[in-house]
């Protein structure tokens, strides 16, 4: 009875009927491939960039060894739980002994066949995502136990239901409006009945000690993600935006202390290159804030458009970059409660995410990291359909017009026949961020 | 002494302006078709014999436009959206000082807006989408049969335009359709479609932040039907140049010839 309760009801499942027949699916999978090759092959004709960028290269190309890894972690029992936005507490997973992996998607021909069971009126991000997993096109996807949703937009929401008929689903329940304490106390209790979850799925407790080590490495990895993302505030800039996507992109699957320990190289051979004089971008070159519909692995359209148009992306505050490590966990208190309270608080109170009520803190974020990074212009992406960003941008967009803070809008999908107007767009907002100086 | 040149390939046209010390002496105009490194060529030819000159003695070209990076001649290429603010304020207004830009082309509709010193602040421009595009009138002509030169005196002879209400040059198209099997008589579809035109582009300009003196360019500025729906949306008159379809030609045009005095005195 109560383990019925864990899970997400759907007493009506359906099949799908998408005829996806193995070719086609080679099909899919050889151009996710070719999609990527193409991405670095893009990001390769950047002079000057570090070297040890190419472990992330490497396994955002190839995961074999870490599904190998995988597949071994579960043949000793351990579980593997996929995960969704930026929300979903990492630190109680890991110290549950399980493994998280995120699962959404930027690619663009899964989005035809996961059209049977997700309506053609949903942003790319959610149509993909379904399609990528549910068409099997991700291989990591096979390996996850159990998939964590939270219901944050309305696509999430509707996606946890729809991914039920095929897989074993939990919601975590998101408040609107964070800046209520009713909503933090129901928060903390979802966290509490997350924890509760996650001990009924591997029928072991999980220990004070436990969680306060993974509370401590992932402390750790906040820690080196923004020292990564801090260099890009000199003049000179040692590593592009492009760049710091792919690596943060890779921590959606890698294992996070090789991944700390990775990034950790990747600052100290930046950091050299700063004494060294090697730079990938000169003073002259204008600095853009990218914000907006977060960007997923292969999607690169706007960042190589607008790196690639002379300009560079300095900061973000996307919860698939610059926002993904962003928020410590900072506790004098080690007990259970006090750590349950502040991973609560560490996932939805510091969180510039559009699903909630309020968007005043994420607007301070953006005005923060253009004082910090000296950003000329923003670059506001949208993802059609995804409308809590696009309500959003009118807000932003007439504020930072009174504040003379130049920004665009560029609404697009995950397809490239829009690539030319883009490119045109954003060279046009490039030479009138040159031409203000 | 020098000679420069501004090339704007359009999706419909390819334009060229001849700067001879940073006058303008000479320009052309042709229609783009598929082959638009072709069309740049012959219109660069065309203008370049009109003052007597060949390839040889240009000094400095400038491409912008869809096709900017298609051709392969030039120096430098700049968007269209940089050489219309640049062209339009070199020409000015008989009325006062240019603060937006309202540029209806063959598939791009823009608004720009410029501050106090000629400099943009910001601009929009249409969806992917041919709505409200010079290409727009172009097919709907077409389905009635009417020449564009009547297609506008009809258009401002109605007295009773029709609303149409769809968004998609394919769905307006079988709404104009639907609307000669019901007989209404053409001239109150054409005019209903540019009054539907002219709300799009002017929605489009208010939300860039429109203001006055605003300089109308583009081949759809030739268009006195779309002028008026314009102006009537906006509520106050618009100002057309005397050749509104080269002005992002001439804008390229002076950037060239800027960028080689530069050279020049370096």
């Amino acid at each position: 009875m109560e383990e019925k309760e864990m899970e997400f009801e759907n007493r009506y499942p359906f099949e799908a009927k998408i005829q996806v027949n193995e070719e086609k699916v080679r099909e899919i999978r050889d151009n996710y491939n070719k999609i990527s090759s193409f991405n670095l092959e893009r990001l390769r004709k950047v002079k000057n960039r570090a070297k040890s960028i190419a472990y992330f290269e490497n396994i955002l190309l190839n995961k074999a060894d870490r599904i190998k890894e995988l597949k071994e972690f579960k043949a000793r029992g351990g579980k593997v739980i996929g995960v969704f936005c930026i929300h979903v507490p990492e630190e109680l997973i890991y110290a549950s002994g399980c493994v998280p992996i995120r699962m959404s998607c930027g690619f663009y021909d899964t989005i035809a066949p996961a059209e049977e069971i997700i309506p053609k009126n949903t942003c790319p991000l959610i149509k993909s995502s379904v399609g990528f997993n549910f068409l099997k096109i991700n291989p990591l996807y096979e390996l996850c136990d159990v998939v964590i949703i939270p219901t944050s937009c309305d696509g999430k929401k509707k996606m946890a239901d729809i991914l039920s008929n095929y897989h074993r689903v939990w919601t975590l329940e998101m408040p609107n409006d964070r800046d209520i304490d009713m909503s933090r106390e129901k928060w903390v209790k979802e966290i509490k009945n997350l924890k509760e979850k996650l001990e009924r799925l591997t029928g072991k407790k999980i220990g004070k000690k436990n969680l306060k080590e993974w509370i401590k490495i992932l402390h750790k990895r906040t820690a080196v993600a923004r020292e990564l993302f801090s260099l890009r505030k000199n003049k000179k800039v040692t590593i592009n935006g492009r760049d710091s996507y792919l690596v943060l992109q890779t921590a959606f699957f890698d294992d996070p202390i090789r991944w700390i320990n990775q990034v950790e190289k990747l600052v100290n051979e930046l950091k050299a290159n700063i004494q060294k004089n090697i730079f990938v971008a000169g003073e002259s070159v204008p600095r853009i804030i990218i914000t907006g519909s977060p960007l997923i692995w292969p999607n690169m359209k706007v960042l190589h458009t607008i790196e690639e148009s002379g300009a560079i992306v300095v900061a973000d505050d996307s919860c698939a970059c610059g926002q993904y490590f962003y928020n410590p966990i900072e506790l004098e208190d080690w007990s259970m409660k006090a750590m349950i309270e502040a991973i609560g608080d560490k996932y939805l109170l510091p969180v510039v995410c559009p699903i909630f009520t309020h968007s005043d803190d994420r607007i301070d974020r953006l005005l923060e990291l253009k004082e910090q990074y000296k950003a000329e212009g923003v670059v506001y992406h949208i993802l059609r359909l995804c409308q809590v960003f696009d309500f959003e941008y009118i807000k932003i967009s007439k504020l930072f017009e009174k504040k003379s803070i130049p920004i665009i809008k560029i609404e697009t999908e995950y397809s490239e026949e829009d690539a030319g107007q883009i490119k045109t767009r954003i060279e046009a907002f490039i030479e009138m961020l040159e031409a203000r100086r | 002494m020098s000679i420069v040149a501004g090339v704007d390939i359009g999706s419909t046209t390819a334009k060229v302006v001849i700067l001879k010390n940073g006058k303008p002496v000479a320009s052309s105009i042709t229609y783009t078709g598929a082959d638009c490194n072709a069309a740049a060529e012959d219109v660069l030819n065309e203008s370049l014999g009109k003052i007597g000159a060949d390839k040889e003695d240009l000094d400095y070209t400038v491409s912008t436009g869809y096709g900017r990076r298609a051709i392969n001649f030039g120096n430098e290429t700049i968007t269209e959206i940089s050489a219309n603010a640049k062209g339009a304020v070199f020409l000015g207004s008989e009325n006062g000082q240019i603060r937006s830009i309202i540029d209806i082309g063959g598939q791009d509709t823009k608004a720009i807006i410029l501050d106090s010193s000629g400099k943009i602040t910001n601009f929009v421009m249409n969806d992917k989408c041919a709505a409200g595009t010079g290409r727009f009138l172009d097919v709907i002509a077409r389905s009635l049969e009417e020449p564009m030169e009547n297609f506008v005196k009809l258009a401002l002879s109605s007295k009773n335009p029709v609303t149409i209400n769809s968004t998609c040059t394919v769905f307006a198209e079988s709404e104009v359709i639907s609307l000669i099997a019901k007989k209404v008589p053409k001239q109150d579809i054409i005019a209903g479609l540019h009054k539907s035109i002219s709300r799009r582009v002017a929605d489009l300009a208010k939300t860039a932040g429109v203001m006055p003196i605003v300089f109308f360019d583009g081949g759809g500025a030739k268009n006195p039907a779309l002028k008026h729906g314009i102006e009537k949306e906006l509520g106050y008159e618009v100002y057309v140049p005397e050749q509104p379809q080269i002005v992002v030609a001439l804008g390229a045009a002076i950037f060239a010839h800027e960028k080689f005095e530069r050279q020049q005195s370096q």
